[in-house]
């Protein structure tokens, strides 16, 4: 298997299939820093348009975007904080609060170093262990897929940062959006008030987009002094030669999170948000300053970052393998390979091979390609584009959300969905409802019940089934060990505490 | 500060909008099999609850007038406006095209909300639109809502 | 008021018009609406078509394939259905999925809304289990579904879809009662077949042929053995005289002018007999097979009985 994996270099070396690559990149960075823009909608773009391209140079320019996007997302986070993807939602946690103090430009250079990282340590897995990895993926069945969701959402009880009231109702209404559409396990249609494009559900760039990029456009034009909008002016523009070996006492919380983002994204359906909240999470229960999270801890910025990087190719595994996507941005990129012929399957890899691990070296130079390109030149020039004076830069992102959100499907009904998302963001953000539980309730909510009531569908109704498997156990154990774990090590600080007055 | 005491506090507006539109929306689920009511009333039924503790927190604030509460508006007016405009723009670019509406919009919007210097303007709305063209219509032929004079 | 006189006015032009047009069809750009996202298997029949299309159309016919995803292809097929029928507007169409929903949910369109072009593929229903169980045909199947009503999972994609009628095809025929397990889709479903987690799963022959080593097909519900594989015995000769599957074709609005549809209906034969066609849909995945016009609408009202008469005796919601 090895030797096919070096035989399919050669094609990839190729100058068009790198060249692909490098473009892919560099869109992929561009619209992720886009704020309205996403991975998603630009790889949904891109497919009918690679429709008799050569299958590597389509492939090659739809991991770049991937790959790029995943890291493009975090530069309008820290600088704005919008999040440019899902997954960059806890990337603004900490690299905000850097901007505000004028350490824009390290965080963006921890992002990028992370980003590559985390995504050269997928696209090394994904190369090496994607069939071993596969057999991983067979043994969550609905009843194990349940409980990682609810592992997940754990995660949210550490989200609640402040007002835990107002940070449940966050997340219970996230949980609600998540059921509209048609519930498939009834066959019933839920809140969709007989709009047919309302029954597949709201996709988590329409909310995304509403919530977290109309409302800071308002804000824009709100208070229009001509002033600076994004810390911009503060960005440090060292090199990022120079600024690495100043990371390397990341090393744990890399390899952490890119443990958790790999992992996450061999799961189906969970994506690249759910690795960058759980990977922040425990980098932090980890960290010697956990009270420093969320203010500004570069180290955040790094999990975030190199989880979700991490889990864009891990996230191929179970799409190529077994024809079901790890992330949603996979889900598109899986039309992306269909389009080719190329079906998912054992098969794909003997019947296929210089393609499908061609693919996978694209993943690796993709991850590569982002401290080139991203480190300064890309950094940079965003930097600058988001110097524009407000009133500009505010309608400029009115526009480009109708773009991002119309795109993906080609109907204005999405953009109304938008509009809609955005005034309750705009409320929810005034009234200080925190933004990332709804985001963590969309995607995990239905995700979560849909796999219960399989489950329960299999047992025939026995719940027992929901712990009969050793998979269940070992991820029931894990979720109360880190919803426990915090509550002990207090409680083992205050004794102490107390032994020693 | 000064309609502090004429005004309710924004929690408490925000508690009875939620819990009204739970309940509307609780009536819908009413008709579903109980399997796939479950999870929505569970959700519907905790943003009652909730929004009830966050009234009864706002009430208990309210009478101490010592409690900062947030501002919901930094200027009403520019609110209402920035809405306003982008309520037209996505009107517009139904009716005449994106095209059209986006090189009328980032000026007007700029030029309302204190932006008027009139070269960088049409700079910048140049090279925006004719990139967006470029990207979309040229290189990828994709369809954005078409414009009036090319249907 | 103004309106309707205006649309009336419009709708007489047109039709004028077309008339005339019909002569030198195809003289502009034609659409085909797909119900899908680019990259499904819908959108590749397309996009595979099309080239073929363009070249025996003639006349310099260019084929352009529009992506309207969206309620399990209903926005498209709807979009369809409403279409001027000029012949610049078509559309794939799904059975049974396209005419269960307009007994499922509220659709505007029904059988009498399309102009029927042309099935282009049949996909069969194969019977699969999972590589490390034991049954592997369908005598030991009865048997183990037989044990008590219910006792066996059946992994399948979603109510009201092929899978699903020939899953009660099956139980009527074997006198079993079964547990459904509807999956959002074909691949999560057959994913769970493979790590073992339900008894049996329902897909298509397509989606089998690519994991044949890690699934048991237990058998095809074709009249006889795919060409895709060769070694699945077929139910008709395990006893059971069941044929089911999913079909993929092409649609236009109702009222097509007859020589514009004659042209379409001749393409699309022509298109069939080229081996270039028959391989460039093979390496897609599909299982090709041709029902032209007319029998392509007894094919419709056929699956259409058959779903009216399921969702009358077990209605799937």
């Amino acid at each position: 298997m090895y030797g096919a994996l070096l035989d399919a270099l050669p094609e990839v070396l190729g100058w068009a299939n790198l060249l692909a690559v490098v473009v892919g990149v560099l869109s992929g960075i561009c619209v992720g820093a886009l704020p309205g823009l996403s991975a998603t909608m630009a790889i949904s773009v891109l497919i009918p348009f690679t429709f008799g391209m050569s299958p590597l140079v389509a492939l090659g320019m739809m991991a770049g975007i991937y790959n790029g996007a995943m890291y493009g997302g975090s530069i309008p986070a820290v600088l704005l904080r919008i999040p440019g993807t899902p997954a960059a939602v806890a990337t603004s946690f900490d690299g905000y609060p850097m901007a505000q103090k004028g350490r824009g430009g390290y965080a963006l250079q921890v992002a990028v170093v992370s980003s590559a990282l985390g995504g050269i340590a997928s696209a090394i897995v994904l190369m090496l262990l994607a069939p071993p990895l596969a057999k991983v993926t067979l043994l969550f069945g609905p009843a194990e897929i349940f409980w990682v969701a609810v592992f997940g959402m754990s995660s949210i009880v550490f989200l609640l940062s402040g007002d835990i009231v107002k940070g449940l109702m966050s997340a219970a209404f996230g949980v609600f959006v998540s059921l509209i559409g048609a519930d498939t396990i009834s066959g019933y249609d839920r809140f969709t008030f007989g709009r047919l494009e309302l029954l597949d559900g709201i996709n988590i760039i329409v909310l995304l987009v509403g919530l977290y990029a109309l409302p800071p456009a308002v804000g824009l034009l709100e208070e229009p002094k001509d002033i600076d909008a994004s810390n911009a002016t503060r960005l440090s523009t060292g090199s990022i030669w120079s600024a690495i070996p100043g990371m390397l006492g990341y090393w744990k919380t890399w390899l952490r999170s890119a443990i958790i983002g790999i992992f996450v994204g061999i799961l189906p359906g969970a994506g690249g948000s759910m690795a960058a909240f759980l990977s922040w999470n425990e980098a932090r229960r980890a960290s010697s300053n956990p009270d420093e999270w969320g203010h500004g801890e570069p180290e955040g910025v790094a999990a975030a970052e190199t989880a979700n990087n991490a889990d864009t190719a891990s996230a191929m595994i179970p799409a190529l393998t077994l024809g079901i996507p790890g992330t949603a941005v996979a889900a598109v990129m899986l039309g992306g390979l269909l389009i080719h012929g190329l079906q998912p399957g054992p098969m794909l890899f003997r019947s296929n091979p210089e393609i499908v691990f061609g693919f996978m070296w694209q993943f690796l130079f993709a991850a590569i390609l982002l401290i080139f390109l991203g480190g300064s030149i890309a950094t940079n020039s965003f930097a600058q584009v988001l110097r524009l004076p407000r009133p500009i830069l505010g309608a400029i992102i009115i526009a480009l959300v109708f773009i991002g959100v119309y795109s993906i499907n080609g109907r204005m009904f999405d953009v109304y969905l938008t509009l809609g998302f955005g005034v309750i963001g705009y409320f929810m953000e005034k009234l200080k409802f925190p933004l990332p539980p709804v985001v963590l309730g969309l995607i995990l909510g239905k995700f979560a019940e849909e796999n219960l009531r399989l489950a329960l569908r299999i047992g025939r109704g026995d719940w027992s089934v929901l712990w009969s498997s050793t998979t269940s156990l070992i991820i029931i154990g894990l979720t109360l060990v880190v919803v426990l774990m915090p509550i002990l090590r207090q409680q083992v600080a205050k004794r102490r505490a107390a032994r020693q007055p | 500060m000064k309609h502090h005491l004429t005004r309710p506090h924004p929690d408490l507006i925000a508690g009875v909008v939620v819990i009204l539109a739970s309940v509307l929306l609780m009536l819908r689920a009413g008709t579903m099999p109980a399997m796939t009511a479950l999870l929505p009333f569970a959700m519907l039924g905790a943003l009652i609850v909730l929004s009830l503790v966050m009234i009864v927190r706002a009430l208990m604030r309210d009478a101490d007038p010592e409690t900062a509460r947030p501002d919901v508006f930094d200027s009403r007016n520019r609110f209402f406006g920035v809405c306003a405009a982008i309520g037209l723009y996505v009107a517009a670019v139904a009716l005449i095209g994106f095209y059209t509406s986006t090189a009328i919009m980032i000026p007007a919007v700029s030029w309302a909300f204190g932006f008027r210097k009139p070269v960088p303007l049409a700079l910048a709305t140049a090279i925006f639109v004719g990139g967006i063209a470029l990207i979309f219509h040229v290189l990828m032929g994709q369809d954005l809502p078409a414009e009036f004079f090319a249907r | 008021m103004k309106r309707t006189v205006f649309t009336a006015a419009l709708v007489a032009t047109t039709a004028m018009a077309g008339a005339v047009a019909a002569q030198d069809y195809p003289s502009e750009e034609i659409e085909v609406i797909v119900g899908y996202s680019a990259g499904g298997g819908t959108d590749v029949m397309a996009r595979t078509v099309a080239p073929f299309l363009e070249e025996y159309l003639g006349n310099n016919a260019t084929v352009v394939v529009k992506n309207m995803p969206g309620a399990s292809g209903q926005i498209g097929v709807t979009e369809v259905a409403t279409a001027e029928p000029d012949g610049y507007t078509l559309g794939t169409f799904n059975l049974p999925g396209m005419m269960a929903r307009t007994l499922d949910r509220e659709a505007d369109y029904d059988a009498d809304s399309f102009t029927y072009l042309a099935n282009v593929v049949n996909d069969p229903n194969v019977i699969v289990t999972p590589g490390s169980s034991d049954i592997d045909t369908m005598e030991k199947l009865v048997e183990a579904a037989s044990e008590e009503p219910g006792a066996m999972t059946v992994a399948m994609s979603s109510l009201g879809g092929d899978d699903h009628l020939f899953l009660v095809k099956v139980q009527e025929a074997t006198d079993t009662e079964m547990t459904v397990v509807p999956f959002s889709g074909s691949a999560p479903a057959r994913t769970a077949l493979m790590g073992g987690h339900v008894g049996m799963g329902i897909i298509n022959l397509s989606e089998a042929v690519n994991f044949l080593d890690d699934l048991n097909v237990v058998g095809i519900a074709s009249e006889e053995r795919s060409d895709l594989a060769p070694d699945v015995p077929t139910l008709a000769e395990q006893g059971y005289e069941i044929t089911n599957g999913g079909l993929r074709g092409f649609v236009a609005p109702d009222g097509l002018p007859e020589e514009v549809e004659q042209k379409l209906l001749d393409a699309f034969q022509q298109a069939f007999d080229d081996p270039e066609f028959q391989e460039a849909m093979i390496s897609t995945g599909n299982p090709v097979r041709l029902t032209l016009g007319e029998e392509f609408e007894e094919l419709t009202q056929e699956q259409l009985d058959l779903a009216t008469r399921i969702w009358e005796n077990t209605p799937w919601k």
